[in-house]
């Protein structure tokens, strides 16, 4: 058969399957319209209000809003992790507790930037005062145009997540450093209550996303801060860090990662007091996703071979840095391509 | 491969049609099972050649259900499906199982094309055609493309069928592990890096989402 007969009906086709779409799509416009949907109308297609609207949505229902569910993650690897979430916020304070389901059995508590983390079988709890809970809290000023830069919104029409109607927006990179991301955004309240992350194949490397969910239930703060305060028979073990920068450590960034910008750094003791050798933590963030560049002396000991490995949306880069006073050992960790994580090591330069 | 995306497409065609030959034979085929845009091409032209021969085609709307069950059906079928050709051809070459890589291959080309590729026999042309591709596929084509090199790893191929129908089908469950393979999927379990992954969901927070702590909190990942 000539190939000119199959392309014909090859558009054929096409024109038919294009036809149904749209059809399709305008029943369910239809529906929709019929049900006396009062929400607000899906996101306008225009970049930079778009993203504005939908982002301060998503904060006001997290600050704001009470709710009870079960919190599900799933990676393209077919790792299957889920957590009992308690989410209690009136605007000021905010408290969760988060219950793992899966895994090692382990509890989170939150309260504002303060978590502590309960491990049940070793009878220890991780203390931590984190800085960056807050929703994109590193990029004050023009934050979201800096998103807008580097990531398109488009609108991709509704869904149903856990019981509740959604509006689905995509947010697809403008490059190929850094995956795209598909939100369901729960219409009521905005709070995001499904979301995808799609690498540059289309090809979904994470998702997670509210298998059940219930606003305004009853839950009380008290009762969650007097379960976060018992840490009778725990051994607590705060994190050591302490603040430095990248030059006081005596490196830079000599090629900057478009859209990447450095957020903190710090020196942490990961080892414990058996091991006083500090490692450097600097970290990046270009408003959804954040990069960390771990970098210490390199032991021919501990440290073994070159890798790059994925945990869904998760990369992790080891490498070799030679440097005439010694080597350094860098592992580049991030929810970015690895193309990213290797920009960021080839740029990544002793200063001294 | 420097051909331009619509001469590829118009080789696929030659292809689905019986019509192409010798080394391009092999080297569009081998292009089509290690690309999974050409397989969808080469897909969509028989469901095509089927709906104006016969006004119907076979439903597979989820392609990639449908190799999965098409690759557990060819484990067990394969034997019979690579045979047929060779046996009314040259019989001998079928016969004494160890005979010069060379020869039996040459005869197994020529037999996939000329006599089940003129549509005679249209679903028995598609399954063959497939069967070569996937058999192809299987024995790793990818990192060699050169033809003679294949059609040479076929033969031992063959003949393991033949004779041993269970081990080909447990290399065909293996198939898809392969395919999927890249450099990302290692999985590696070293405390060490758990503990850096840790650091890093401290430091990163929820700058990812508003769901980004819940994730973080949730997710136990592969090592733990």
């Amino acid at each position: 058969m000539p190939i000119l007969v199959r392309r014909a009906v090859l558009l054929f086709s096409a024109a038919c399957l294009a036809e149904a779409a749209v059809g399709q799509t305008q029943g369910q416009g239809g529906t929709s319209a019929a049900g006396g949907d009062a929400g607000p109308s899906p996101l306008p297609p225009v970049p930079g209000p778009g993203i504005n609207e939908f982002l301060r949505r998503a904060r006001d229902a997290s600050r704001q809003r009470t709710y009870v569910g079960t919190f599900v993650v799933s990676a393209a690897t077919g790792n299957l992790s889920s957590a009992r979430i308690w989410h209690v916020a009136d605007g000021k304070v905010l408290m969760e507790r988060i219950e793992a389901l899966t895994g090692a059995p382990r509890s989170t508590f939150r309260r504002n930037d303060k978590v502590m983390t309960f491990l049940l079988d070793e009878k220890v709890v991780k203390s931590e005062q984190r800085e960056n809970l807050e929703l994109f809290p590193n990029l004050p000023d023009a934050s979201d145009t800096a998103i807008a830069d580097f990531y398109e919104v488009r609108p991709l029409g509704k869904g149903r997540v856990a019981g509740f109607d959604a509006d689905v927006i995509q947010l697809a990179p403008r490059d190929n450093l850094r995956f795209g991301y598909r939100v369901w955004s729960e219409r009521r309240t905005g709070l995001v209550i499904a979301l995808q992350t799609v690498d540059g194949t289309g090809r979904v490397v994470e998702q997670s996303a509210f298998s059940e969910l219930q606003f305004d239930v009853q839950v009380k703060s008290q009762a969650l801060a007097q379960m976060m305060g018992n840490t009778a028979g725990y051994r607590i073990e705060k994190s050591e860090l302490e603040r430095t920068t990248a030059d006081a450590e005596g490196w830079t960034l000599r090629d900057a990662v478009a859209g990447f910008r450095p957020v903190s750094c710090y020196r942490r003791a990961l080892d414990g007091a058996s091991n006083p050798e500090r490692t450097m933590q600097w970290t990046f963030s270009d408003g959804m996703a954040s990069v960390s560049l771990f970098v210490e002396p390199y032991d021919a000991q501990r440290q073994s071979k070159e890798v790059l490995l994925a945990t869904g949306a998760t990369n992790t880069l080891t490498r070799r840095l030679t440097d005439k006073g010694g080597d350094w050992w860098l592992t580049a960790v991030g929810e970015v391509p690895p193309q990213t994580l290797r920009a960021f090591a080839q740029g990544l330069a002793r200063t001294r | 491969m420097n051909q331009t995306q619509q001469s590829v497409g118009e080789q696929i065609s030659a292809l689905a049609d019986g019509c192409l030959q010798g080394e391009d034979f092999f080297r569009v085929s081998g292009a089509i099972a290690s690309d999974e845009a050409l397989q969808s091409t080469w897909r969509t032209y028989h469901v095509i050649g089927d709906v104006l021969r016969s006004g119907e085609h076979a439903p597979c709307s989820d392609s990639s259900a449908f190799m999965t069950r098409f690759r557990q059906r060819m484990a067990a079928e394969a034997p019979l499906a690579l045979s047929q050709p060779l046996a009314p051809t040259v019989p001998a070459a079928v016969v004494p199982q160890r005979t010069v890589a060379r020869p039996v291959t040459m005869v197994a080309v020529e037999a996939a094309n000329e006599p089940v590729f003129r549509w005679k026999l249209v679903a028995g042309a598609a399954s063959l055609a497939a069967a070569a591709a996937i058999g192809w596929n299987l024995v790793g084509i990818g990192a060699a493309p050169a033809g003679m090199q294949m059609a040479q790893q076929q033969v031992p191929q063959v003949t393991q069928t033949q004779q041993q129908p269970v081990q080909v089908a447990s290399r065909l469950d293996a198939t898809p592990v392969l395919i999927g393979n890249n450099e990302a999927q290692v999985m590696l379990r070293d405390p060490r890096l758990d503990v850096l992954l840790e650091a890093h969901r401290q430091a990163g927070g929820a700058s990812q989402m508003p769901s980004g702590f819940l994730r973080n909190a949730t997710f136990d990942g592969p090592s733990r």
